[in-house]
């Protein structure tokens, strides 16, 4: 059998074991361990998964993945949402939708200090949806807007996705964040604008809130915004002002998200155990996945599959729209079933042997594939933000009612990787300023 | 016997929770130090790279995965198993368990040899002029995936019994 066979081969019984709910991290580790020992032999096969599994885990870039998840988790636990939704509540209360438009500006200002879109949903989840019920809101506008407004929460840096790319594809991770504040921000104004006409067109769907509400008040719940402002500032402004390395802005970020929940009275020490543990859990479950991806991108590269299949691809034409055209929709398919950033670790191995030689840029790639997998998120079958504000919100929506509004911002979803794709600059603007 | 075994197995397993924890906190705790330290007298704390990188990331990455294996946390693709008959799903659950329990045993045996050879020539790191120590930190490679193996197997002995883990107790 020749190498490139091994690794075809390899590729099918990875994805043969995976359906069978095999753990995507050890039939990673399992398949690549058996790719090497059939080219390369027993002894360096064994060596190369000794080395790669301690080298993998033992990085300082990587250990930003902890330090953010840290951060998103004790802001989730001590309510820093609730702020957030009523100051824009109480701004944008006059818009068509008003309630729905505020819960996607609250989202985009909790994704900058999560780097999980379900985090993003759950926690918007609790706040915005009583609060939209209370005001006769339609029930599947007001849970669809938070399922899919939770999207913003992985483009919007920090980004877990973003950093597990960034290793992977050893891209800059800051380069990577700035990129996807762009793709962030042009998903918040198309789903604003989903809600605002949708509305307008159906008035009945999202009554008019008839409450006064005064300068004075408005100005006021800015200041329960603090603690978020408090931490973009520190974290991202060390972060993209250069003075701190992606970790060190993680740790910065969640010193900083335990002394504002401290000072704001919010912190107890079962929040902090429970963000402590979903911390490590999450942490080690990626990072086990991770290194299965690390390893496999050895194997495709020591096999050669990974020149054939970018060959392969090639030879459906020199088009670089037409490979788009294929990878959106390989991407569109997995992400109906697959948990994001699994997904993610198990195909950019595949992919990046095809990217780089067609002059994509990783940054809008990285960036452009976050967006891909989070449109993934609010997708049937298993849309995992749908599932999750399903748990919040209780005997008040169905799976389907929540999917049957999720269904207009997936239009949206589409117009948006049409233009992220027509104008790059609308991810590589911001980096190009750090340049 | 398993239910001894398993009050046994939490119990070290609540250790390994609480050495994450300290990790974890010690990663914050010593980063942001050293961030406040460099900017505002310009002296960096020693070895925190050495130390973040080389061991509280591998107490994070390895010591939770039984943990995360007793809890059921880690991630696997469900889309085309839940359609299956439940005769069926047995036999793939008690399959991906032995798949699992044999891949990590090979990684423990792999990552313990590497430690022994590590520690028998006492490795280390330079660090700003400091030498650090970082042998004893490759033994959490075979004591995380040699756990995460003891949790597999008792899942499985207990899935041929038609039993179920029993829920943790919480301390």
């Amino acid at each position: 059998m020749s190498n490139v066979a091994i690794g075809i081969t390899g590729i099918s019984i990875l994805l043969v074991l995976i359906s069978m709910r095999f753990p995507i991290g050890v039939t990673l580790i399992a398949v690549s361990f058996g790719g090497l020992f059939a080219i390369l032999g027993e002894r360096s096969a064994w060596s190369t998964v000794g080395i790669v599994t301690y080298n993998f885990a033992a990085n300082w870039q990587l250990s930003s993945v902890p330090m953010f998840l840290l951060m998103g988790f004790i802001c989730f636990h001590t309510g820093l949402t609730k702020g957030l939704f009523n100051a824009a509540s109480l701004w944008l209360s006059r818009l068509p939708g008003g309630l729905a438009v505020s819960s996607i500006f609250a989202s985009a200002g909790f994704a900058s200090v999560t780097g999980s879109s379900v985090a993003c949903a759950a926690a918007m989840g609790r706040i915005a949806v009583p609060e939209m019920t209370r005001h006769k809101y339609d029930v599947a506008l007001a849970t669809g807007t938070v399922a899919a407004a939770g999207t913003i929460g992985a483009l919007i840096p920090p980004s877990i996705l973003l950093i597990l790319f960034g290793i992977i594809a050893e891209v800059p991770i800051s380069a990577l964040f700035l990129g996807g504040i762009g793709a962030g921000l042009l998903t918040a104004v198309s789903y604003v604008a989903v809600v605002v006409i949708r509305v307008m067109l159906k008035p009945e769907l999202a009554p008019m809130v008839s409450e006064k509400v005064t300068w004075g008040e408005r100005f006021n719940a800015l200041k329960d915004t603090w603690q978020v402002i408090l931490i973009i500032v520190g974290v991202f402004g060390g972060l993209f002002g250069g003075v701190f390395t992606p970790t060190e802005a993680g740790a910065v970020g969640a010193s900083l998200s335990i002394v504002a929940a401290l000072l704001n009275r919010s912190l107890t020490w079962k929040k902090l155990i429970d963000a402590f543990r979903e911390t490590l859990i999450t942490s080690s479950t990626l990072f086990i996945i991770a290194i299965g991806a690390s390893l496999l991108t050895r194997f495709l590269a020591v096999s050669g599959a990974g020149t054939y299949l970018s060959e392969l691809i090639g030879l459906a034409g020199t088009n670089p729209y037409l490979l788009l055209l294929i990878i959106t929709l390989i991407y569109l398919v997995l992400g109906m079933f697959l948990e994001p950033i699994g997904a993610m670790l198990l195909t950019v191995p595949i992919l990046l042997p095809v990217l780089e030689p067609a002059g994509f840029s990783l940054i809008w790639f990285g960036v452009l594939l976050a967006k891909f997998l989070e449109i993934g998120m609010i997708t049937p079958p298993i849309g995992m933000n749908v599932f999750v504000i399903r748990g919040v919100v209780g005997d008040l929506a169905r799976t389907g009612t929540i999917f049957r509004g999720v269904a207009w911002f997936l239009l949206a979803d589409l117009v948006v990787v049409l233009l992220l794709i027509m104008v790059p600059d609308i991810i590589l603007f911001f980096p190009s300023l750090a340049d | 016997m398993t239910t001894k075994v398993q009050i046994l197995l939490d119990k070290v397993l609540r250790f390994t929770e609480l050495a994450g924890f300290v990790a974890v906190g010690l990663m914050v705790a010593q980063i942001t130090a050293d961030v406040l330290s460099e900017y505002l007298l310009a002296t960096p704390l020693p070895a925190t790279v050495t130390s973040v990188s080389n061991y509280y990331m591998l107490v994070v990455a390895f010591l939770p995965l039984a943990l995360a294996e007793r809890r059921d946390q880690h991630i696997s693709v469900e889309v085309l198993f839940d359609h299956l008959p439940p005769r069926i799903q047995r036999v793939l659950t008690g399959a991906g368990y032995v798949f699992a329990a044999v891949v990590f045993a090979g990684l423990a045996m792999q990552t313990w040899h590497d430690a022994m050879k590590k520690a028998g020539i006492g490795s280390f790191m330079m660090e700003q002029g400091i030498k650090v120590p970082i042998w004893p930190a490759h033994f959490l490679l075979p004591i995380g995936t040699g756990l995460i193996v003891l949790v597999l197997i008792l899942k499985f002995v207990l899935l041929l019994r038609g039993e179920e883990l029993a829920e943790e107790t919480d301390v």
